[in-house]
C-alpha cells in the first residue's frame, strides 16, 4: 500500500498530469490524421522527452497512446474514414450513426465505451503484470530464449502479407541489432572498419525511418489528401445510463476480448475491435441494426481497442518483450529514461511500476476530457494542408532521431530507413516484425549464448525444461499451421473433385 | 492508349527478395574473414556465432520468397496500386531532399537547413502557396530551433557563419 501511495505521489504533480493532458491532446490530434498512428506520434515526442523527468516523460508517451487510438475513431465517426486501423470497425457503426445526425451520441457512446474498456485494461495490468513479472523470476536464459523466438514468430506470423515476408523482415531486423558490438565477447562485428558503426544500429533513429519518413514517401509517392468535407458540426452527448441496461454484457466480453488479443504478441487492436464486432454482430440481442449505426457495434469495436493498451504493456513490463511497434518505441524509450522493464523492475522499482498503472487511469480520464471538450477541435486538423504538415512530422521526427544519442549517423540510419520502409511498404513486407526483431536480438542472442553455456552446447538440454518445450511447440504448431491448412485444402479440394465422378 | 506507368523486369518483391538474398550471402562469406578467428577460439561461439544462423535464415528466407513470388502469378502488392513516373520522380526528388537536408545540417547548421528542408518539402508535395510555406518554414524551423536550443538546452548543429545558429 506504501509503494502505492508512492507510486501515486510520483503522479499527482503538476508537471505529470500536465504532460498526460498535453500528450493525450496530441494523441487524439495524431490519430485523427489517416496514416499517422501511434508510433509516429510517439516518435514526434521522442525529443521532447529526454529532457523530461522520468514521470512526465512516461505520461508523455502513455497519454499519446491512448490518445491516438481514440483520435482514430473521432474521423471513423464524423467522416467515415478511420484514422487509425484500429478504428476502422467503429466506422462500420459510428459513421451510418452519424449520418443519420447523431454525431454527438455516437461521440458519446464510442468515447464512453472507450474510456470504460480502457480503465478494465488498466485492471488487467495491475492485476496480471505482477503475477506474470513473478512468474517470470523462475525464468532462466533458456526460458527467454524460447520466449523471444516465439514472440517474433507470434509478430510476423499475423503480420500483414504473407507469413515468409514476415519472418524474412524480422530475421532482417535481428540481423541489423548485431551490428557493432558484441554483448558477450566485446569484439567488432559487421562495421567494416567504420568507427561510427561500433555503436550499433539504434532502434529510435530506425523507427522514426521505417515509420515517419517512410510515410511521407508513401504519401508523396500515392497523393493521398483526405478529400472529406469536416464542415458540420460535431458535438459529444454522453448516452443515458438507461440506454446502458441490456449492454454491460457485450461491454463486459468485449473488455475480455480486447484484453486477452492485446497480451498476445503482434496482434493488437485492429483485431480485438473486428473479433469483438464480429462477436457482437453474433450474439448481440441488437444483432439486427448492426452495421445500421447500432450502439452495440460502437461499444463492441471500441471497449476492445482501448482494451488493449493496458494488456499491450503486460508483457512489455512484466518480461521486456514488447508486443508490437508501440510497446517497442515505449520500452527504447523508458530505457532511455532508466526504467528498465522485466521482471526487476517489479521487485526494485514497484513504485515506479504503480505510477505507471496511475498514469495510464489518467491518460483514460484525460481522453473522455478532451473528446467530450474538443472533438470538434480535433477534426479541423484535416484542414492543415497534407503537405505542410508532413513536413512539420519528419523535421520533428528526424530531430527525436539525432536527440537520443547526438550522432550524425542516427540521421543517416533514419534516412536509410525511410527508404527501406518506403521500398518494404510499397512490395507488402510488413515493418512490424523488423521492429521488434530489432528489440527481440539482443536478448534473444544473450539467452542462447548464455543457455549453451549452461548446457555446455548441448541444444538439446533447451527441451527439457516445461516452460521452454510447450513455447517451442506452440512456435512450431505456428510456423506449420499454414502449411497444415493449406495441406487439409488441397486434400479437400481433391475429395471435392472425386466425388461427383464416383 | 497504352499506360504509362513504369513496369519492372521483376515484380517488387523479387527484386527486394534478390537483394537479401545477395546481402545474406556476402555477409555470410565475411563471417568467415580471418578478423572474426575468435569464433573458434569460443568453440564456434564467437561474435559471429548468432549472426551466422540468422543469415543462414535469411538466405533460405529469401531463397524461399524469391521462389514464392516467381511461381505464383504477380498479385497486387499489399493493395497498392502501380506507380505513375511522376509518382517515383516525386519520391526520388523528396529523398534527394531529405538527404540534402541532412547533409546540410551539418554544413549551415539545423537552423537554416531546416528552413530549407520546410520551404522545399511542401513544394515537392505539390503545395504552391509559397508566401504561406515561407512563413511556415520560417516560424517552424525557428520554434523547434530555439525550443531544443534554447529551452531543453540539446545542442544542435550550428552554421560556421552564426555563433547563436
Amino acid at each position: 500500500m506504501d509503494v502505492a501511495l508512492l507510486g501515486l505521489e510520483q503522479v499527482l504533480t503538476w508537471q505529470t498530469m500536465l504532460a498526460v493532458v498535453l500528450g493525450t491532446a496530441l494523441g487524439v490530434a495524431v490519430g485523427v490524421l489517416p496514416g499517422l498512428g501511434s508510433v509516429v506520434g510517439i516518435t514526434m515526442v521522442l525529443p521532447f522527452t529526454l529532457t523530461m523527468g522520468q514521470m512526465p516523460a512516461v505520461a508523455v508517451l502513455l497519454g499519446i497512446y491512448c490518445g491516438s487510438v481514440y483520435g482514430g475513431s473521432i474521423t471513423a465517426i464524423v467522416i467515415n474514414t478511420p484514422g487509425t486501423p484500429q478504428a476502422a470497425a467503429t466506422a462500420l457503426d459510428g459513421y451510418p450513426k452519424a449520418a443519420r445526425g447523431d454525431a454527438d451520441l455516437a461521440l458519446g457512446w464510442a468515447t464512453t465505451a472507450k474510456l470504460l474498456g480502457g480503465l478494465f485494461s488498466v485492471l488487467v495490468l495491475m492485476l496480471a503484470a505482477p503475477q506474470l513479472a513473478a512468474f517470470s523470476l523462475n525464468f532462466t536464459s533458456v526460458e527467454y530464449f524460447a520466449l523471444g523466438v516465439f514472440a517474433l514468430i507470434c509478430i510476423a506470423q499475423v503480420s500483414q502479407g504473407s507469413m515468409l515476408k514476415g519472418l524474412l523482415s524480422g530475421a532482417v531486423g535481428m540481423f541489423v541489432a548485431t551490428i557493432g558490438v558484441d554483448p558477450v565477447i566485446g569484439d567488432m562485428r559487421f562495421t567494416f572498419d567504420n568507427f561510427a558503426l561500433s555503436a550499433g544500429i539504434s532502434l529510435i533513429p530506425a523507427i522514426v525511418g521505417l515509420f515517419a519518413l517512410s510515410e511521407m514517401f508513401v504519401r508523396i509517392a500515392e497523393r493521398f489528401a483526405p478529400s472529406a468535407k469536416v464542415d458540420f458540426k460535431v458535438g459529444f452527448k454522453v448516452p443515458p445510463f438507461s440506454a446502458w441496461r441490456g449492454r454491460l454484457v457485450l461491454l463486459l466480453k468485449s473488455c475480455l476480448i480486447g484484453s486477452f488479443i492485446g497480451a498476445l504478441p503482434g496482434t493488437g487492436a485492429a483485431t480485438s475491435a473486428f473479433i469483438s464486432y464480429s462477436e457482437a454482430k453474433r450474439s448481440s440481442p441488437n444483432r439486427a441494426r448492426i452495421g445500421k449505426g447500432e450502439p452495440d457495434g460502437i461499444i463492441a469495436a471500441e471497449s476492445a481497442n482501448n482494451a488493449v493498451t493496458g494488456s499491450a504493456l503486460v508483457p512489455t513490463l512484466a518480461l521486456g518483450i514488447p508486443g508490437d511497434p508501440v510497446t517497442a518505441v515505449m520500452l527504447g524509450t523508458l530505457i532511455v529514461q532508466g526504467i528498465t522493464p522485466g521482471p526487476r523492475l517489479f521487485t526494485e522499482h514497484l513504485d515506479i511500476v504503480y505510477a505507471i498503472f496511475f498514469i495510464l487511469i489518467a491518460a483514460n480520464v484525460a481522453m473522455f476530457a478532451v473528446g467530450a471538450v474538443g472533438a470538434q477541435a480535433f477534426t479541423r486538423v484535416l484542414r492543415v494542408p497534407e503537405s505542410l504538415l508532413m513536413t512539420a512530422v519528419v523535421v520533428i521526427a528526424l530531430l527525436g532521431a539525432y536527440g537520443v544519442r547526438g550522432n550524425s549517423l542516427d540521421l543517416v540510419i533514419a534516412f536509410v530507413a525511410g527508404i527501406v520502409g518506403f521500398v518494404m511498404r510499397r512490395t507488402g513486407f510488413p515493418i512490424a516484425p523488423m521492429v521488434i526483431g530489432m528489440v527481440l536480438s539482443p536478448m534473444i542472442e544473450n539467452a542462447l549464448r548464455q543457455s549453451l553455456m549452461l548446457t555446455r552446447g548441448n541444444f538439446w538440454a533447451f527441451f527439457e525444461r516445461p516452460i521452454t518445450l510447450t513455447l517451442f511447440v506452440v512456435t512450431a504448431a505456428i510456423l506449420l499451421w499454414p502449411l497444415l491448412r493449406w495441406l487439409l485444402r488441397s486434400a479437400k479440394t481433391r475429395n471435392d473433385a472425386q466425388g461427383p465422378q464416383t | 492508349m497504352a499506360s504509362k506507368t513504369p513496369r519492372l523486369p521483376a515484380n517488387g518483391t523479387s527484386l527486394v527478395a534478390c537483394a537479401t538474398l545477395a546481402a545474406s550471402i556476402f555477409l555470410l562469406w565475411h563471417t568467415f574473414d580471418p578478423v572474426y578467428d575468435t569464433a573458434y577460439v569460443s568453440a564456434g561461439r564467437g561474435p559471429v556465432f548468432f549472426p551466422r544462423i540468422l543469415l543462414i535464415i535469411m538466405l533460405t528466407l529469401s531463397a524461399a520468397v524469391f521462389v514464392q513470388s516467381a511461381i505464383r502469378p504477380r498479385a497486387p502488392e499489399a493493395g497498392n496500386t502501380a506507380l505513375t513516373r511522376r509518382d517515383l520522380m516525386s519520391v526520388l526528388l523528396a529523398a534527394v531532399a531529405t538527404g540534402l537536408y541532412l547533409y546540410l545540417i551539418y554544413v549551415i547548421g539545423y537552423l537554416l537547413a531546416s528552413i530549407a528542408f520546410s520551404f522545399v518539402l511542401p513544394a515537392v508535395f505539390g503545395y504552391r502557396r509559397w508566401a504561406v510555406t515561407a512563413v511556415f518554414a520560417a516560424v517552424y524551423a525557428t520554434a523547434t530551433w530555439y525550443v531544443f536550443e534554447m529551452v531543453f538546452r540539446i545542442v544542435l548543429p550550428k552554421s560556421p557563419w552564426f555563433i547563436y545558429f
